[in-house]
This record gives C-alpha cells, structure tokens and sequence, in this order.
C-alpha cells in the first residue's frame, strides 16, 4: 500500500518533471537562440548574409568583422578605458552613494529633509543639457580627462533614495546600542549599516557598473581625445559610419571588399558583452534579494 | 498656513525657472554677439600685425563620421606645412553621423570654440545660420582667400548662397547632382539588347526580366517615396520639389523658364508618369510590396531585382555584386542623353563653416584657401601622405600604392572639409563610365544652369500644412505616383490633400518663385 503510493506519486512527479524541464528547456531555447543567432552572424561573410540572410550555421566562416573592428588597435585602448572608468566610477560611486544615502537615513541629521527635498528637486527640474555642458567644460574644465567619464555620474539620485529605503530598514535600535557601546558613526556605518545591506550594495554596484560600462554620451559630448574614447563610443561610431559606408562612394572599398556592415553590429554585441557577462554569476547571490529592495513600504 | 506658503514658494521658483530658461537663449545670443565683436576686433588687430609674425594658432574642426586611419600622420605632415605657412596647427575631431547633430548643436550652444563645423542644409544648417552660429564669409573668402575663389565656380558659390550669403563654403566633388538607375549589364546583354537610352527600351528590358527569369522583381525603390522625379520625368528638367518629398509640388525648370505651377495632381509630367507607372505595376514589372521596401539596395546585391534607382557612380557595388554573383556587371542608365548638356541647379548638399565663436576668423579663412593655393595641400589632407597612401595616376587621378590593404588604408571624407570639383581626383581603376560621368559633372560647359538656379524654398510659412499633408500622403498621393492604386482614385486623394492645405503649399511656391525670377531680372 505504502509502496503502491510512492509509484502514483513517483509517477506524477515524472509527468511534472518531464513538464517543467520540457517548458524550461524550451524557454531556455527561445532565450539562447537570439544569442546564438549573434554570435554565427559576428562569424559569417558578409556577402552570405547579404545573400541568405543571418544563419545559425554560418555557410562561410569568416573573421572579417573582428578585422575591421580591431583594425588599429583603438578597440583595445578603448577597452582599457571602459574597464579603469567602470572600476573607478563603481567604487567611487558606492562610496559616495552609500555615504549620503546612510546620513540622509538617519533621523539625528536635523536637515535630512531639506537635503532629500534638494535632491529630489534636481533631479526633476535639472538646467537641461547646455548649461551642463557649459559647467562641465568651462568652469571645471574636465573635457578630455579620463575624469569626465564617471564624475559627472557619481550620484544617481534614483539609487541614493533606494539604498536611503533600505538603510531605514535598520533598527534604530540597532544602531544605538553600538553608540552606548562607544561606536562613532563612521564605525556604524561601516562594520553595521553596509554588512546588514549587502543584497541592496551589490544590486546598485551591478547597476551603476552596467551603467559605466554602457556610458557613450560622457564621451560623445566631453572627450575628443582618441586615446580616452570609451569603448561603447568607439563600437557606436564604427556601426554608425560602416553602415553609411555601405552606402556612400568608398574608393577605397574599391577592390571588391564588401564593408561587413551586418557582421559588425553582431561582432560588436559580442565584444561589449564580455566582461559584463562574466560579472553576473558572481553578484547573482544578492540580486534576487536585492530586487525587493524597497518593495516593502513601511 | 506653513504649508500654503511652501507650495507659493515651490511655485514661485518653478516660474523663476521657467524665466530664466527662456532668458538663458538671450543671453547666449548676446554673448556670440559679444565675441562676435571681439573677434572682429582680433581680426583687425592680426591684420595690423601683417602676415609675416602670425602668432601660433590651434586650429580645430569638427566633422561627422569615423576618424580616419593614419589620420594622425597625415596631420603630423599636414602641421609642418601649415606651421611655415600660417603658423597653424590643425586638429580634426570626429563623432558618428548619427551622433554629430546633437553633439554639435551643444557646442554651438555652450559658445565652443571651435573654429570649422560642418553643416548641411538637410542637418541644422537654417537653424544655425538664424541662431548666429556661423560667420558670413562673404567679406573675408574677397580679402583672404583668393585661391579659393578660383578652385570653386563662382556659379557654385553663388547658387549655394543661404538668404544670398556665403554661410559655409559647398563641397561637392561635381558640379551637379545627377539622377538615373542601376540595372543589370550581364541580363541585358543576354538577352542581347543595345545599351539602354529610352524609357521603352527600359521598359523592355523589365519585361524581358519578367519573361526568363523566375522569381527575379525587375524593378523596386524605397518604399516612402517616389521614383519618378529621379531620372524619369525630370529628364531633361531640373525639377525642385518645393515642400519637400512627403508634400511636394514639383518646380519644372529649364535654362530659360518656369513651369506653369500647379498642384502635382494637375502636372502634366506627374501624370504621364503616374499612367506609365500604372501600367508597369499591373503588368507585374515592379514589387507587389514595393509600398514596405527597406533595402533596395540590399535586394539588387543578392541578385532579387533587376533595377534600382541607382548612382551615377556604380563604383563599389560592382565589386561587391561581382564576389555574391560571379558575372553580375551593374550598368548606370539615365534618359537624358549622355551627351547632352545636363540642366541643373548647382545646389551643393554639404558645407563648411565658420564658427561665429573662432577666435581668428582670418587664419581659419586662410587655411581654408591653403587647401587650395596647391593641388598638393588638397591631396595631403584628402589622400594622404604621397606614394605612402596613394600615387599619382596622372591626368588628375591616383592610384592605392602596391600591395596596400584599401579597408587599412588613409582615406578622408572629403564631402565634410574640402571637397573641390577642379581639385578631386578620380580613382585610377575606375570604370569608364564612371570617369566619363565624373569628367561630364565637373566640367561647366556640360551644364547649363536652370532659371532656378540659387532659389532656395522657404518652408516656414507653410511649416503647418506641410506637417498637415505629409501625415496624410504616404496613404493617399504615394500609392497612385507609386502605381498600386489605380488614377481613378485621384479625385478622392486631391480632395483629401486640398482639405489638409495642400493649395497653400502650392500658392506659395508660386510666390517665391515668381519673387525669385522678379529679383533676378
């Protein structure tokens, strides 16, 4: 009897099984395919997509893409460049961000109102795109300085108040009890306040380092030195103007050298994802939690 | 209480901000004014000094499109000469075409400095010239640029004047643009027909395309225009779509009169086309779905059509048709005989200005008319370092040196800096028809200006109904100029079109022609 009810349940559970892996499987499909589409088109000849459209075999192999985009070797120092402002920009920009959001959280700070007030204020009414162009290349003079391409966003207001949301979430209790124990506030915030949020630190760390490392418009608008160009900038650029190629009257393409316009678009989704792909696995832990940070109202 | 004075308060700086964005333009206008005068002042102030102790300058452009291999090379090279020459050192800056608009728009804005932008007409170059962006060059192209005004025909300086002043010096390799089609060379001599010349013998060959070969289109376009003011019935004419492509009435013109203008419905030439076309659309010689086509070109590539409106430079597309399909030969036509005089405008797409903000508007004039002074400044910059990225070929052509890497090799854009019809040179391994066409376009005496000839439409007055007839056209006027709707719907489609303003747009186009041949006279 016992045995009999274990097969029916053992039974049902294959017909779940083979159900949920079958729909995962094929959602899994549906995800990877796209992807795969990407990486066969960054490795076909351009003249076989031309002909056939893009393939998931490719007919022709063929590495020209990668040739064009790495001609020169600016891809590279453009990937030096994007790295050095993403690890910059992310360690200072947690720093910063965690530091006021952790003041602001407090209900000690006497001002703290006002500063969220000034805060949200400009973040809904800024002077607009000329008058900060005007302060970021006149009066502090950062155009063409490897400081141009994060400074300006250190803050991101948005995740401030996020992190301001989950700070509050700490007992204040908490908190006291190591100011009777002797804890100045900097001790608080650094061995209590960040420990406690880690979910919440590192799902704005994955935020604010997908956004360095996606930033072109710091560098379209403040660089002009080919040496600082980041690396979103420079694949912008060489989709952009291979695709006009194509078109225009190119005398140098005159020895029956199709511009790979198609193959490049995918060959350069395929350099840009790299690391940023590699980074996910590691902060995946604390992203799940860290989704429902201020979810919670209260 | 409290809280109704906060909200006075919020209120009150909401407006302040309101103000004082509006005012923030004000200011800037009167700041460019301002160095306007100042530079003026610079500009007399170096000429005092005299030619021979110029002091240094950083001279900076700002271009669209890719920078360029090698391109600091050619500047390092490029410097020496300009260092012993104007005491100049040039920089060229780069964004992508996509990106250089906006980018530029924000320079002008902030009140940068630097000294060349390029502008086009089909860009922001209206809006800039009211925003006081540019220098008129009039003055200072008469004191300090004497090479330059030989190297550009005066009729192609003066036909690209905006509101009658030289706002930016026109670049264009030819004289004037020239409209036709590609078809495939290697079909028609299949079938063994002579070189095409006529609309007939055309029209043969798109049904001798139907005839033999299975599932080729013989003829597609892009799908949101019209093809017909593009070799077919402008042969002949230089025809200016007054209202642009989505509202347009179109301007008959030839070397001595105007058109009678008239609504497109009425056009005789329109609709001769639209019956033509018509015609070829239900005998199955052009797309079903040629309304939704995005990739003409993409499509004649791969061997699926048999014709596209096409350049009169075949150039790389023959080669990159011959490596897809081994024995394609893409062949230029046009209806206008070949060597007939070619009626045109002499309207240039693409200028080089002055910033308004250039601390010294005389040196930045001076290296434009150095580009000019030698056929060897021009090449330097345009073609690179001699017999290092190119080799005379002689007879104004060059040449890629041996076993050079074209996609790896120097290769400027000049339509963004200096692009000159007497100073460009033609690829040695050009075609013949290709050379022929070249030579055709730059040479004066193949062209005959059109009584149009330096009208430019002003669109403002009929900003409103253009918005107003081009959201209705691609659904009413398109499919009959196109083919898929049969003339009887005419009546329907004008009846729509005049409801939305359309006779507006036609009355004044009357108007500013007729002002334009009274002030010519």
């Amino acid at each position: 009897m016992n045995r009999s009810k274990k097969l029916k349940n053992n039974k049902s559970n294959i017909v779940y099984n083979i159900v949920a892996y079958s729909s995962i499987i094929l959602f899994s499909v549906f995800c990877l395919l796209p992807f795969w589409l990407m990486v066969a088109g960054a490795f076909t000849d351009e003249s076989a997509i031309i002909q056939n459209g893009y393939q998931l075999f490719p007919k022709k192999f063929s590495l020209a893409a990668f040739d064009t985009i790495f001609a020169g070797n600016r891809v590279l120092n453009s990937y030096k460049v994007t790295v050095l402002v993403t690890i910059m920009g992310t360690t200072l920009a947690m720093i910063l961000t965690s530091m006021m959001a952790y003041g602001l959280s407090l209900k000690t700070i006497k001002y703290r109102n006002q500063i969220s007030f000034y805060v949200v204020f400009t973040m809904l009414f800024s002077g607009g795109l000329v008058p900060w162009y005007i302060l970021i290349t006149q009066y502090l003079k950062l155009q063409d300085t490897i400081w141009v391409l994060f400074v300006p966003y250190l803050i991101n207001p948005w995740y401030m108040f996020l992190l301001r949301k989950f700070f509050t979430t700490i007992p204040e209790s908490l908190i006291e009890s190591a100011k009777i124990d002797g804890a100045n506030d900097f001790y608080i915030f650094v061995k209590i306040a960040l420990p406690l949020s880690l979910p919440a630190l590192a799902t704005i760390g994955l935020f604010y380092s997908l956004f360095f490392w996606n930033d072109w418009w710091l560098g379209l608008l403040f660089v002009n030195d080919r040496r600082l160009q980041p690396l979103q900038l420079l694949l912008r650029a060489l989709v952009s103007n291979l695709s006009s190629e194509v078109q225009a009257l190119n005398p140098n393409a005159k020895q029956g050298i199709i511009p790979p316009a198609y193959s490049v678009r995918m060959a350069t989704s395929i350099i840009t994802i790299g690391p940023i792909i590699l980074f996910y696995p590691f902060v995946q832990k604390y992203f799940v939690k860290g989704l429902t940070v201020g979810a919670v109202k209260g | 209480m409290f809280k109704k004075l906060i909200c006075l308060l919020l209120a009150g700086i909401m407006l302040v901000s309101i103000f004082t964005a509006c005012g923030s333009k004000t200011n800037d206008s009167t700041t460019t004014n301002s160095t306007n005068e100042s530079s003026d002042e610079a500009k007399s102030g170096s000429e005092k000094s005299g030619s021979e102790e110029l002091a240094p300058y950083e001279m900076s452009a700002f271009l669209p499109g890719d920078t360029p291999l090698h391109l600091d090379e050619v500047l390092e090279e490029a410097n020496k000469k300009l260092k012993d020459a104007l005491n100049v050192t040039l920089s060229i800056n780069f964004a992508s075409w996509t990106d250089f608009p906006n980018k530029a728009q924000v320079m002008i804005a902030a009140g940068d400095e630097t000294d060349l932008i390029f502008d086009a007409p089909w860009m922001h170059l209206p809006q800039m010239i009211s925003a006081g962006a540019y220098l008129d060059l009039e003055q200072l192209l008469n004191e300090h640029a004497p090479d330059l005004l030989k190297a550009f025909p005066k009729l192609m300086i003066d036909a690209n004047r905006q509101n009658g002043k030289i706002m930016g010096i026109p670049l264009g390799d030819v004289l004037s643009s020239y409209h036709g089609l590609w078809i495939r060379g290697d079909l028609r001599e299949k079938y063994g027909m002579p070189p095409i010349e006529t609309i007939e013998q055309y029209e043969q060959y798109l049904m001798k395309v139907k005839e033999n070969e299975a599932g080729m289109i013989p003829l597609t376009w892009l799908g949101n225009y019209c093809i017909g003011p593009n070799g077919f019935y402008d042969a002949g004419y230089d025809v200016v779509l007054f209202g642009g492509n989505n509202a347009e009435v179109d301007i008959f013109a030839t070397a001595d009169e105007v058109e009678e203008i008239v609504p497109i419905y009425e056009n005789p030439h329109v609709l001769e086309w639209i019956n033509m076309v018509r015609k070829w659309y239900l005998a199955g010689l052009i797309e079903k779905d040629q309304m939704a086509q995005k990739d003409e070109t993409g499509a004649f590539k791969s061997g699926k059509v048999a014709s596209i409106k096409g350049d009169y430079i075949v150039g790389t597309i023959q080669n990159q048709i011959e490596s897809i399909i081994p024995g394609a030969k893409v062949e230029f036509i046009s209806f206008e005989g070949k060597n007939d005089k070619h009626v045109t405008n002499f309207a240039q797409w693409n200028f080089i200005c002055v910033n308004a903000n250039a601390k010294d508007p005389v040196r930045v004039v001076k290296f434009l008319n150095w580009m000019y002074e030698d056929q060897a400044n021009y090449d330097l910059l345009r073609y690179g370092i001699k017999d290092v990225h190119w080799v005379d070929a002689g007879d104004k052509m060059y040449d890629l040196p041996q076993g050079i890497d074209a996609s790896k090799n120097y290769n400027f854009p000049g339509y963004t800096l200096m692009w000159n019809p007497n100073f460009e040179r033609t690829l040695a391994t050009s075609s013949e028809d290709d050379k022929f066409y070249y030579k055709k376009l730059r040479d004066e005496n193949m062209l005959v200006p059109s009584m149009l000839t330096g009208f430019t439409p002003d669109l403002e007055p009929v900003k409103n109904e253009i918005a107003k007839v081009s959201a209705i056209w691609p659904s009413t006027m398109l499919p009959i100029l196109n083919g898929s709707v049969d003339i009887s719907e005419l009546p329907k489609a004008q009846k729509k079109l005049e409801d939305a303003g359309y006779l507006k747009i036609v009355e004044e186009a009357k108007k500013q022609v007729s002002e334009f041949l009274a002030n010519k006279k």
